[in-house]
């Protein structure tokens, strides 16, 4: 398994680099934005798989209240960090990108809001996580905040369509040039499996330093139980 | 930004780097934070069943 | 837990604090800064002329496309003036500002200010609103003007 998610890793990030290569230097430029519209192949893989891996998260966080089972919160905490550093570079890249084609840093727009807060409750749980000591409590606190902060994330995703925004609605493959589309699909691919290398190694680390500061849960439960 | 024909940007690569690097950068530090923090749970486990 | 708190290392503490602060920023946000207000982000010129003595003062938000030769630029280059139409409705704007490189006749912009009593809008911030199209320079944009101001509006892909 550890052999397999380094591979996989691995090949993100050459398929990055290459997607990348392809996005600055042989893709066109943008007929209006000129070189400025490359930002658009990192800042697009960003957004769906930071999205992606905030669904991972509240998915495991689900998984972990209906089980009970170690596994699910050490991949919960691997899903969450994952989604705060991609949550992060989301705002830095736009930022980048909407200075020069907006002519602004920052406006409290339904897209930048959202995301902002998207940002800030899932690096909530987090640190939600790093006080709180006992390891049954932690993991239950933080799937339950999980849970919560996640309702923001649709409304990231859809505020474009409900609501009126400086942020312009998705594109689509009709909206977006031929040539634009396989630097945009390589870089969507290589930040999938980066992100699913990255989710699993935190995991196992979790589970490595879990099974330092306490029994396994088996045992514990057992105990719990004869108590 | 320099000036072009109407209504198309002219310039900005140094926007288009910063983005780039920073998350290449982030990225990075992130893979290396994993590793050093492997390396020590690896060093705890080994003290635990040591001892 | 009050003895659990107090055995908490200071750098757990100050990590809680900061997620605290974070929260209650939020919370701060919506409750002051109106998200509410932020969810109808620009009006379109036909819903400023209408609001009547409403859109007079207030600080609001206008959005539309910049209407094709409308545009005038002052000689230092640091003023300018144009019109912002939805397709049905115009409304001049005198902005302070320098336009963003993508300016331009056709354009979507969402303009920050006051209308003045004379039907001028005053702005000294100007965005460009860009839609969700990207093209090589070969492709050129047959859009009509309606086409473009649809862009503009809310649910666009849905109406």
């Amino acid at each position: 398994m550890r052999n397999v998610a380094t591979g996989i890793g691995l090949l993100g990030i050459l398929l990055l680099l290459v997607g990348s290569y392809v996005g600055l230097f042989v893709a066109p430029p943008e007929r209006h934005m000129g070189d400025v519209q490359r930002i658009m192949y990192v800042h697009v893989p960003t957004a769906w798989i930071g999205l992606l891996c905030s669904t991972f998260a509240m998915i495991f966080a689900v998984a972990y209240l209906w089980t009970g089972r170690n596994r699910w919160d050490d991949r919960l905490v691997g899903a969450l960090e994952i989604s705060v550093i991609l949550g992060g570079l989301l705002l830095v890249q736009g930022m980048l990108w909407g200075r020069v084609t907006w002519g602004i840093w920052w406006t409290w727009d339904v897209r930048l809001t959202t995301s902002l807060i998207m940002f800030l409750l899932f690096a909530g749980v987090l640190a939600l996580r790093s006080f709180v000591e006992e390891p049954l409590r932690r993991a239950t606190w933080s799937s339950v905040a999980t849970i919560i902060a996640y309702v923001d994330v649709p409304l990231v995703y859809f505020c474009v369509r409900w609501f009126r925004s400086l942020h312009q609605v998705q594109s689509s493959p009709e909206t977006v040039h031929s040539s634009m589309i396989i630097p945009l699909r390589i870089n969507a691919f290589a930040m999938l499996f980066i992100a699913i290398w990255l989710i699993a190694w935190r995991a196992r680390i979790e589970s490595k330093s879990r099974g330092a500061e306490r029994p396994p849960e088996r045992i514990e439960i057992q105990g719990a139980q004869n108590g | 930004m320099a000036e072009g024909p109407a209504g198309v940007i002219i310039g900005g690569w140094p926007y288009v780097i910063t983005a780039y690097s920073i998350t290449a950068v982030a990225l990075a530090l992130n893979i290396a934070r994993l590793a050093a923090r492997e390396r020590k749970a690896d060093k705890n486990k080994e003290s635990d069943s040591n001892g | 837990m009050a003895s659990a708190t107090s055995r908490l290392p200071s750098r757990r503490k100050a990590v809680f604090a900061i997620a605290i602060a974070a929260i209650a920023a939020i919370l701060i946000f919506l409750a002051v800064g109106g998200i509410g207000e932020n969810l109808v982000y620009y009006w379109s010129p036909s819903e400023l002329l209408s609001a009547g003595d409403q859109a007079y003062g207030a600080t609001v938000r206008l959005g539309g496309l910049v209407a094709p030769g409308s545009v005038v630029r002052s000689a230092d280059g640091l003023e300018l003036d144009f019109a912002v139409t939805d397709g049905v409705e115009r409304v001049p704007v005198h902005a302070r500002a320098v336009p963003p490189a993508m300016f331009r006749e056709g354009i979507g912009v969402v303009v920050e200010g006051r209308l003045s009593r004379n039907g001028v809008f005053e702005t000294k911030r100007l965005m460009v609103k860009h839609d969700n199209q990207y093209q090589p320079p070969s492709e050129g944009d047959e859009r009509s003007l309606e086409e473009l101001a649809k862009t503009m509006q809310l649910g666009a892909d849905d109406t």
